[in-house]
């Protein structure tokens, strides 16, 4: 019994001891974290009356974004090393979710489900058996580290804990005063957060509280309470922006963790939040319908006509489906707000058709898909475009001719679509079909071609670049894709489409693989050549009305290959500014005139100064690279006067 | 691509996790019977799954056998463990309940008594995926005729440890 007794003591004890000793105690454990107090300092009396301000504008942020239904994007990128690029993508990950803030704080996926021909979509013995694999194989899975979608949609407010997820309080936190700064415009005051109480999920980090408002602009830190290889945490940074008068809502953020066995602090992986459409709404009418009235344009024809022809009433159909199916994406937050740059779009569009003597009734129309994926899509005779699309093709050049290129190319596949008559199902034109939730869009509105539908318009779009005017754009998206391609490997997500075309076949080459032929070879070490760019490098969007605006940043020099980023995700600054309230419309206002549709090229940023630091096409310039007068393109271009009867 | 549905949005969230950390293996144990004067040994599976950092349940098959009187003590155990981790090792402390089965000397009776175990070792991650233990257990079958038993038990063992893989999406 003694034994006994000693023994269980001893075990106890051990058990004590080793639950008590601090890290440093063992020569293996992590250091101690050094208390650096000393650099910051207690806050004045007027610092903490913006602190408490900060506290109560955080929870009105909080109790009014409960009030709205935001889309929450996350794109991840784990990182491997690389001798030439430094790093470049191992893998990556795509979240898409509707944040629904007035419930639990909760939040809906937009999976996009098996189409019905992939294997395993079928029942059966097979079916089964596979089944039970996926089960075996899930089981592993779960074993191994797997993101949280809801963990990088929580970095979008500081604390979420409490009955009111009012967590950002006195009571839960201290703070100390770093400095004062700028960011853009707004002056803020910077101070350094701790939690009171260690508890999982508390911020630890900087704030940037705006001094004006007291509200929280940018936060950057990391949440405590992480279990090593269980649960852990990954530092991130949070922006907010003054997207309506006195509302700063968060926009954006961007997490990183450098991987600690590199010994050339390679990161492990790297992620962005893009958070929007906190004003869904019914799309504004006359916004994305309006007719487009061609100057000199006869339509007494069209307005006379009591009755429409077997063929038009056809059309008005098709039209009907294709705006049911706008009008459904865009109340979904999938597409942008009508906007002036997806104009110019439209009308690079529309040159296509004029530089190929292509006649059609209806001008082409432009969105832009707001989500990651590299895709494109034709809705009738609107052109979708996702965000990173456009983005990663927009290479700044002093001529600017590498990004009209790069839009030329990308515009044709999805013209030679529209012009070999791969129209949108009709049943949309039955407004039942889209009553679904906003999640389900991208399972219920499957808007991708069939594999040979793709690979007829890729030989079509071939044939429309290979005029003499828009030649020029085949050895940029040469360059394009084979940049693509030598990353490709590691950027299945952003590679695959949800709900349109992307750019890769099956079997992992190109749809317009010939293009490929048509430019040089790719070389990474050569710094006059980029491929691509990096994400959310060229259009910003307004999270409050989803309007896609071109950014205007400086020309940054490359140095090194390692200053090439194509398609990575990079972290993210924001000059913020305060609110400014659109100008009032004139009173009044003239009937829409397509007047800059005259066939006339848009040439960005032709002759673009190197030192405006921007890669914003100019407006057109009648001068440049126009068809010639008076060829039969200006019909086409303009194209909304029905046929003549 | 994102297959979650209203997967709700609390405090704790993290940015990556997984369900726990296991180990399975096996091991070689020699033992003090408590009821023999000579040590006896036998082998052990033994298997842990810590759903915290420092905190899992430990699972463990005891068997110890004497040839030359068919005496052998077999038992069960289920429990939790409380592990450190320091780099590659990680001492743990463990207590555990279960049932015990002992056979008696030429098979006169075969009898099965409620047991408990205290007992620690170390952990040490050879591999990537495998790790090698020295145990240490200490037993009481309480309700043993007449005043108990209090077997201990020394074990060098190696287990299979699932990794945590590269990150990948739920």
């Amino acid at each position: 019994m003694n034994l006994r007794k000693n023994l269980t003591a001893a075990l106890t004890l051990t058990l004590l001891a080793s639950s008590a000793l601090p890290a440093m105690a063992f020569p293996f454990g992590k250091k101690k974290i050094v208390d650096d107090s000393s650099i910051t300092r207690k806050p004045t009396a007027a610092q903490n009356a913006l602190i408490d301000k900060a506290i109560v504008r955080e929870a009105v942020v909080i109790k009014e974004i409960k009030t709205r239904v935001p889309l929450v994007e996350t794109y991840i990128q784990n990182m491997k090393p690389d001798p030439v690029m430094f790093e470049t993508p191992l893998s990556d990950d795509h979240f898409l979710a509707r944040v629904d803030w007035g419930k639990v704080i909760g939040q809906t996926g937009y999976a996009s489900e098996k189409r019905g021909d992939e294997p395993g979509a079928k029942g059966g013995f097979m079916s089964k058996f596979k089944h039970s694999l996926d089960y075996v194989t899930g089981l592993s899975k779960s074993l191994h580290l797997q993101y949280n979608d809801s963990g990088f949609v929580r970095m979008i407010v500081i604390d979420t804990d409490g009955p009111n997820s009012d967590g950002f309080n006195r009571q839960n936190y201290t703070f100390a005063y770093v400095r004062n700064d700028f960011l853009g415009t707004v002056p803020t005051v910077v101070f350094d957060v701790e939690p009171t109480k260690p508890k999982p999920g508390r911020f630890i980090g900087r704030i940037w509280i705006e001094r004006n408002g007291g509200n929280i602009v940018r936060y950057s830190g990391d949440l405590a309470g992480e279990q090593a290889d269980i649960r852990e945490y990954f530092h991130f940074e949070s922006w907010r922006t003054n997207i309506q008068e006195g509302l700063w809502l968060p926009t954006s953020s961007y997490i990183e963790e450098t991987d600690p066995k590199s010994p050339e602090h390679v990161l492990k992986m790297k992620a962005i939040n893009h958070i929007w459409g906190y004003s869904l709404k019914i799309p504004p009418p006359d916004a994305d319908q309006t007719s487009v009235e061609v100057v000199g344009a006869d339509n007494a024809t069209a307005a006379d006509a009591t009755d429409v022809s077997p063929l038009g009433a056809q059309r008005e159909w098709i039209q009907e489906a294709e705006d049911n199916v706008i009008d459904r994406l865009y109340t979904a937050g999938l597409i942008d707000a009508p906007s002036d740059f997806d104009d110019i779009l439209a009308t690079l569009a529309n040159n296509i058709l004029a530089y190929n003597n292509v006649p059609t009734t209806r001008p082409i129309k432009v969105r832009t898909l707001l989500t990651e994926p590299l895709e494109s899509l034709a809705v009738g005779n609107t052109i979708l475009l996702s965000k990173s699309l456009i983005d990663t093709a927009a290479i700044p050049t002093a001529d600017g001719m590498q990004l009209q290129g790069n839009l030329d190319a990308l515009l044709a596949f999805q013209v030679a679509h529209i012009i070999l008559g791969h129209r949108i199902d009709t049943k949309y034109a039955f407004s039942d079909r889209l009553l679904f939730p906003s999640a389900s869009a991208f399972v219920k509105l499957p808007m991708h071609h069939t594999d040979a539908d793709n690979v007829e318009a890729a030989k079509k779009a071939m044939d429309l670049l290979s005029v003499k005017d828009l030649a020029f754009s085949q050895p940029f998206f040469s360059l394009y894709l084979q940049q693509l391609k030598a990353r490709q490997s590691g950027l299945k997500a952003l590679t695959a489409p949800q709900i349109g075309d992307g750019l890769l076949k099956g079997d992992g080459t190109f749809w317009m693989q010939a293009i490929v032929a048509k430019g040089p070879k790719l070389d990474n070490k050569d710094l006059a050549q980029q491929g691509a760019m990096p994400l959310s490098q060229f259009l910003r969007f307004d999270p409050w009305t989803d309007k896609v605006v071109q950014m205007k940043t400086t020309v940054e020099p490359l140095l090194s290959s390692r200053d090439k980023i194509p398609f990575e995700v990079t972290p993210i600054y924001l000059k913020l500014a305060y609110y400014q309230p659109p100008a009032p419309p004139p009173a009044a206002a003239a009937p829409v005139q397509a007047a800059p549709l005259t066939a006339t090229p848009v040439a960005p940023a032709a002759g673009a100064p190197a030192d405006a630091g921007t890669a914003t096409p100019p407006p057109a310039d009648a001068g440049t690279a126009a068809p010639a007068a008076g060829t039969t393109t200006a019909p086409p271009a303009a194209g909304a006067a029905p046929p003549p009867n | 691509m994102s297959a979650s549905a209203c997967t709700v949005f609390a405090q704790g969230n993290s940015t990556i996790s997984r369900v726990g950390d296991l180990q399975l293996g096996g091991g070689y144990t020699s033992a003090n019977s408590d009821y023999l004067s000579n040590r006896i040994n036998g082998y052990t599976f033994y298997g842990d799954f810590d759903f915290f950092h420092n905190l899992g349940v430990e699972v463990d098959f005891h068997q110890v056998s004497d040839s030359p009187s068919k005496l052998y003590e077999r038992t069960y155990e289920v429990g939790v463990r409380y592990v450190r981790h320091y780099g590659r090792l990680g001492p743990y402390a463990k207590l555990l309940v279960g049932r015990g089965v002992f056979n008696y000397p030429q098979s006169e009776a075969n009898l099965a008594y409620n047991m408990y175990a205290l007992g620690g070792g170390l952990d040490y991650a050879v591999l990537h995926r495998v790790n090698v233990r020295a145990d240490y257990e200490y037993q009481s079958w309480s309700s043993f005729k007449p005043n108990g038993l209090t077997p201990q038990l020394l074990t060098i063992g190696v287990a299979y440890h699932f990794p945590s893989g590269n990150l990948s999406a739920r």
